[in-house]
This record gives structure tokens, C-alpha cells and sequence, in this order.
């Protein structure tokens, strides 16, 4: 098969993983409970009960032909639409790009289910980018450092850090890292936390008040950045250190692990023994001729490291309360808001299975003996 | 045949004597051993060492106290506090140190759980998917693929949300992020196995395929299975300890690592040593199983063996 084709391939199953994976989570969020807390969110106290019935038909959770409102709430069948008619509508509707009002507590119904998540998608993409970033910066070069001096010191150091950021609870490294850089080490009178109580000084004034910065893509650096406005950038800069280190610590172990013991086998081989023989210096053999081989099972990890980024968020923006999707996304999982939990699932979903072609068919390129 | 078992006998004690021997010199993997069977022997003492009613009971006066003279935390309730608790007490006025007691047997046997109920998982439709091959492989996969291409935490929150917070269900929510490595995992080995002469020849002199699949393949494919189990029980005590800090947890005095570090995270300026004590504990457990895993994986692979 030719490499092109496979790519192909590749595409069209992603599509099928998509479609199965929206259907999943709908039937998970809509399948298992009365169609009741699929409506729940949406009704006042102030609405009649034809209007509540017009909404449970508009949301397509009641049938057109339902007689009344009660006859609904009380699971009449004539009443209730099934799940899988419920997914195709939902479906279509999806498709014609209608996603629907937010359901998110506070803002609900005042914007569309678009705008909210791609206004706060930015920053979490921000995140992810930073933690990928300290992930690649901080895990390869410790890998090599811990292969080349395999059962010394520095092995032993790496191996520690790395085993340690692989058993860390994420949630409690990033209390840590509070409790120790904003109540005992101040670094250059910098506030390390922005917007949560009253020790953030500088960046709780940095976000509020955001001076001349224009909102371009929702990302705090890349906007401050593009405005020209370089100290903004700057203090979103280092606002989002901690959280980004506490993201990155575990695929920063498990990268390690990976390079290390790749590094481990490459070096083994003839190829190395033969260009130490014929007098290379040693690092020419390392990062010349060991490390681009020994990079390769590192590449294949990448789709898994970035869902393991994507899974972090969540559980970091809460703990550094952050203005991101993936905190979003816990506040729509318990108001039951479908199009916000799929929008969400759908695309991390997308980005993690383009990451997993992409890193195929990088490897096919790098390795010649690779064939699909 | 009797005149080989002698040979097989000694070889399986030199291999004995050798294990033991790799342990002796890797003080990281005898580190791990410690963490991890002293975990489990807390947790099976844990109602003998705390009544196990105790996490039930609280104290509103003894709130959040600390007068343990270690560490420099003072507060200002320590006047209402009687006597010195060695961890503080937590902000319902429970003995932290008895919580966290009585934590570890519940996340231990979530752990337990998971592992198992994903491994059986694994065998079955890993071993079906590579041995049957066509429709059932390529169907297999791809829910796999489903699987895996979700934040598995969402996936495990929705779930909760949907079933309702209870222990059992919080426990097959982990499963759901778990079960789908295991089935890739067990499909690859047996993959790899059944390519091996042994197989052919066990075929040639008439073995089912049942037999030869269940009886065979898969316990010859077992050690990475083991391994991976016991490096994932440190992830999905993890996996679960999260779940419920983000407040998943059956109810807020559950004696569990994640919920305890929860309710500290709320005083965690005032009272660091509520959340730094339970994540310590999660952190010293997955760590010593995640050692144990790496050394058992050193152990058993006879390649590393120079």
C-alpha cells in the first residue's frame, strides 16, 4: 500500500471514530436517564406548560404529536422519542452547523454553544501548547542524560524525576507548587497566580484590566503579543508557568521512560560499536547517529501524550482556576449540556487522532523500513 | 518426560536465585516492594488499627487543628485542641491520620478492581480480536479506537454524572478509561506468539484452538500483562484520587485519598497540611507500585538480563 493511500485510509476511519464517538457519548448522556434531565436545565419557573412542551419538542426530546405537557413528564409513549431518533436530529442539526445556546449556569441561553467554547478553547490550547513545549524540552534531553550515563548519578537522578512525575497526583503537585511559590518563595515580586484571592497582586490586575490588548485568538500571550502590549504577554507568560509544569509532570516522566530505554537499546547495537571503533567523539555518536534512532519510539508516543495533555486540563484548570474549556466542560457535564460535552469531545477527539496520522506518517517518512 | 524435570527444577530456582539477586541490587525496586506490600499490609490493619465507624463521627470544634510541633503551622485554634494528633485534624474535626488510615484500603481496593476487571476485559476480546482475525479484529479495534480517542477523565466524569456518585460506579468508570490499553495490549502479544514455532507445533499434534489460545498463548503472554497491571495501579489510584477532587466523590466524608486532599484544597493557604498529607500518601503508593512494576519488568524481560 502506498503511503498515500493509507493516509486515505486513515481519514475514513477517522471519520467512522468520530461519528462512533458522538454517538457514544450521546447515548451516555440521553440513553440512561428520563428524558426529564434533558430538559431540566432549560425551564423557569416562569414557563407555562405549552411552552415547556414547545421546548421538549424543539430540544427533540418529546414527539410533535405529544398531547400536553403532563402527558410528557408522566412517560406517556406516544410522547417519548428514542435515543436514536434523538441522536439523528441532534445529528442534523449539528450538521447544518446549529449547535445550539449555551446551558452553562449564569450565561445560559445569552450566547451560542460556538462562541462560548471557542472563546475558551484558546486558553486551554495555550496550556496544552506550553505543556507540550516543557514535555518535549525537559523529557528528551533528561532521557539521553540518563541512557548515556546508564546506573550513575545522573541516571539515577532522572529516573527518580521521572518515576516521581509519572506517580504524582497532578491536583496536589499544583496545590504544592502554590503553597510553596506564593507563601514562601516570591521569584522577582512576580504574582505566580492569577485572579484567585487575595495574594495574586500583579496578575489579578494584569487580567482585569487588560490596558491596550485587543482579543484576537483568546489566548492571553499570543493576543498581548500581537497588540504589542509585550508586559501583558509577559505576566499571562508567567501566570501560566505553574499551571504548565504541573500539566506537563507526568508526560514529562513518561517521556523520559520512553527516550531512556530506546536510547538504552540503540546504543547496544553494532552500528554504535562500530562508529565509537572508528574514533568518533562521543557525542557526535550520540546525537548523530544514536539519537535519531532512538527518537523513533518517542515519536509514536505523541498521540497518546497529547490526549494525556488534553485529559490534564480539566483537573488543572480547576485547580489554578482558569478561564478554559476544560473547567467548562465539568460545569456542562452536570447541567447535561449535550452540544457543549460533545463540541468538547469531538474536538480533542479530532486533535488527538490527527496528532496519531500525523505521527505515522512522520514515522514512515523517518524510518525507510516502515511499509503500510 | 521425568528424566527432564530435574533440569526444568533447577533452572526455575537458578531464575529464583537470580530475581532474587536483581532485587538485592536494585535498591529502587526493594524501595518499591516496601511502598507497595506496606501499603496493602495498612490496608488489610486499617479496621484493626482505626474503628472503622470513626470517619462518620465529627468534631465542629476541632476543627482544622494542628499542634504538631514539627513543622512551623500554627493556628489559632490550637487552645480548643486536647491533645496533639500527629497529621492535624481535618475541617470536619476528624483525626487526619486515622482518615488517611482508612483511605487506603478504599483506594487500594478500587485500584484492585480496575486492574482486574481490565485485564479479564483485555484477554478476552484482546485474545478474540487477534485470534479470530477479519470482522471481529478490525470491529474491536476500532471501538478501541473510540475509546482512546477521548480525554478519558470526561469520559469518566459524564459517566458519573449519568450513574450516579457511587463507589461502584466511580469504579467502572476508571474501567472505561482502562479496558481498551489492555485489549491492544493482549492483542499484540498473542499476535506476536502465535507466530512462534511452538504454537505450530502444538498444532500439528492436534490442540484445539480454544485450548491452544487459553491454555497456551495467553499465559505465555502473560509477564507484560502482569507488568503493566502493577505499573497501573499507581495510575488509576490516581485516575481516581482526581475524580474525586474534582468532586465526583460519594459523599464529602468519604475517607478516600482524593476526597481528603478536596476538602483540604479549600484551606490550603490556612491549613496546607489537609491537602499535603493525603496526596502525599497517593503519591508514595502509586510511586512504590510504579517501582515494583519497573523492577518486576527488569525481572522478567530476559533481554535486560546483561
Amino acid at each position: 500500500m502506498k503511503l498515500y493511500e493509507y493516509a486515505i485510509r486513515r481519514i475514513l476511519l477517522m471519520g467512522l471514530v468520530l461519528f462512533g464517538l458522538s454517538l457514544l457519548m450521546f447515548y451516555l448522556t440521553r440513553g440512561f436517564l428520563p428524558p426529564s434531565f434533558a430538559l431540566a436545565p432549560y425551564i423557569t419557573p416562569r414557563m407555562n406548560e405549552a411552552e415547556k412542551l414547545a421546548l421538549a419538542q424543539s430540544i427533540g426530546v418529546a414527539t410533535q404529536s405529544c398531547p400536553s405537557f403532563t402527558a410528557f413528564s408522566s412517560f406517556q409513549p406516544s410522547c417519548l422519542v428514542p435515543v436514536w431518533a434523538q441522536y439523528t436530529g441532534w445529528l442534523s442539526n449539528v450538521l447544518k452547523g446549529n449547535w445550539g445556546l449555551t446551558l452553562l449556569p449564569g450565561i445560559a441561553g445569552s450566547q451560542t454553544t460556538l462562541s462560548v467554547f471557542f472563546s475558551r478553547f484558546p486558553f486551554t490550547a495555550q496550556l496544552a501548547v506550553m505543556g507540550a513545549i516543557l514535555t518535549i524540552a525537559i523529557g528528551i534531553p533528561l532521557g539521553i542524560v540518563s541512557a548515556t550515563h546508564n546506573n550513575k548519578l545522573p541516571d539515577h537522578i532522572s529516573r527518580i524525576i521521572s518515576l516521581g512525575g509519572y506517580s504524582i497526583p497532578q491536583f496536589w503537585f499544583g496545590y504544592v507548587l502554590l503553597i510553596i511559590f506564593v507563601l514562601y518563595v516570591r521569584i522577582g515580586g512576580l504574582g505566580l497566580l492569577p485572579g484567585s484571592g487575595p495574594l495574586a497582586t500583579n496578575c489579578a490586575i494584569c487580567f482585569a484590566n487588560p490596558g491596550s490588548v485587543r482579543a484576537v485568538t483568546g489566548a492571553p500571550i499570543f493576543d498581548g503579543i500581537v497588540s504589542g502590549n509585550l508586559h501583558y504577554a509577559w505576566d499571562s507568560f508567567v501566570a501560566m508557568i505553574l499551571p504548565a509544569v504541573t500539566l506537563s509532570i507526568t508526560s514529562i516522566g513518561a517521556l523520559t521512560r520512553i527516550v531512556r530505554s530506546s536510547m538504552l537499546e540503540v546504543l547496544r547495537q553494532d552500528y554504535i560499536l562500530l562508529a565509537r571503533s572508528k574514533g568518533l567523539q562521543e557525542r557526535v555518536v550520540i546525537y548523530r547517529h544514536a539519537l535519531r534512532n532512538a527518537l523513533l519510539p518517542a515519536v509514536t508516543v505523541a498521540g497518546l501524550l497529547t490526549a494525556f495533555l488534553f485529559g490534564g486540563v480539566v483537573v488543572i484548570e480547576i485547580v489554578f482556576d482558569l478561564p478554559g474549556v476544560g473547567y467548562t466542560s465539568l460545569q456542562a457535564v452536570n447541567v447535561f449540556d449535550i452540544n457543549f460535552i460533545e463540541l468538547y469531545v469531538l474536538v480533542t477527539a479530532l486533535i488527538i487522532v490527527v496528532t496519531n496520522l500525523a505521527v505515522d506518517i512522520i514515522y514512515a517518512k523517518l524510518d525507510p523500513r516502515i511499509r503500510y | 518426560m521425568s528424566e527432564i524435570v530435574p533440569p526444568a527444577e533447577a533452572r526455575r530456582s537458578a531464575d529464583l536465585r537470580f530475581a532474587l539477586h536483581l532485587f538485592r541490587e536494585n535498591p529502587l525496586v526493594l524501595a518499591g516492594l516496601v511502598l507497595s506490600v506496606g501499603s496493602i499490609a495498612v490496608a488489610l490493619l486499617s479496621p484493626f488499627l482505626v474503628d472503622p465507624t470513626s470517619w462518620q463521627i465529627t468534631h465542629p470544634i476541632l476543627k482544622n487543628c494542628w499542634n504538631n510541633p514539627l513543622f512551623g503551622w500554627g493556628n489559632a485554634n490550637i487552645q480548643a485542641c486536647p491533645s496533639p494528633y500527629a497529621l492535624g485534624t481535618d475541617s470536619f474535626g476528624r483525626n487526619l491520620l486515622q482518615m488517611i488510615v482508612l483511605a487506603i484500603p478504599v483506594d487500594l481496593q478500587i485500584a484492585l478492581e480496575v486492574v482486574l476487571s481490565a485485564v479479564t476485559i483485555g484477554i478476552v476480546f484482546g485474545a478474540t480480536a487477534s485470534y479470530a482475525g477479519g470482522i471481529a479484529d478490525e470491529v474491536i479495534l476500532r471501538v478501541t479506537d473510540i475509546f482512546l480517542a477521548v480525554p478519558g477523565i470526561l469520559l469518566a466524569i459524564v459517566f458519573m454524572v449519568v450513574f450516579g456518585r457511587t463507589i461502584p460506579v466511580l469504579t467502572g468508570a476508571v474501567v472505561l478509561i482502562w479496558w481498551p490499553t489492555y485489549v491492544r495490549l493482549v492483542r499484540s502479544q498473542v499476535l506476536s506468539e502465535k507466530e512462534k514455532p511452538y504454537v505450530e507445533s502444538l498444532r500439528s499434534i492436534g490442540a484445539g484452538r480454544l485450548r491452544l489460545l487459553f491454555r497456551h498463548i495467553v499465559p505465555n503472554s502473560i509477564y507484560p500483562l502482569l507488568v503493566q497491571a502493577t505499573l497501573d495501579i499507581g495510575s488509576v489510584i490516581l485516575t481516581v484520587s482526581a475524580l474525586t477532587f474534582i468532586g465526583l466523590s460519594p459523599s464529602p466524608l468519604l475517607p478516600e485519598l482524593g476526597n481528603l486532599a478536596s476538602l483540604g484544597s479549600q484551606y490550603f493557604f490556612t491549613a496546607p497540611w489537609l491537602i499535603i498529607f493525603p496526596g502525599l500518601t497517593i503519591l508514595l503508593i502509586s510511586l512504590g507500585f510504579n517501582l515494583l512494576g519497573d523492577g518486576l519488568r527488569d525481572i522478567l524481560d530476559p533481554r535486560l538480563r546483561r
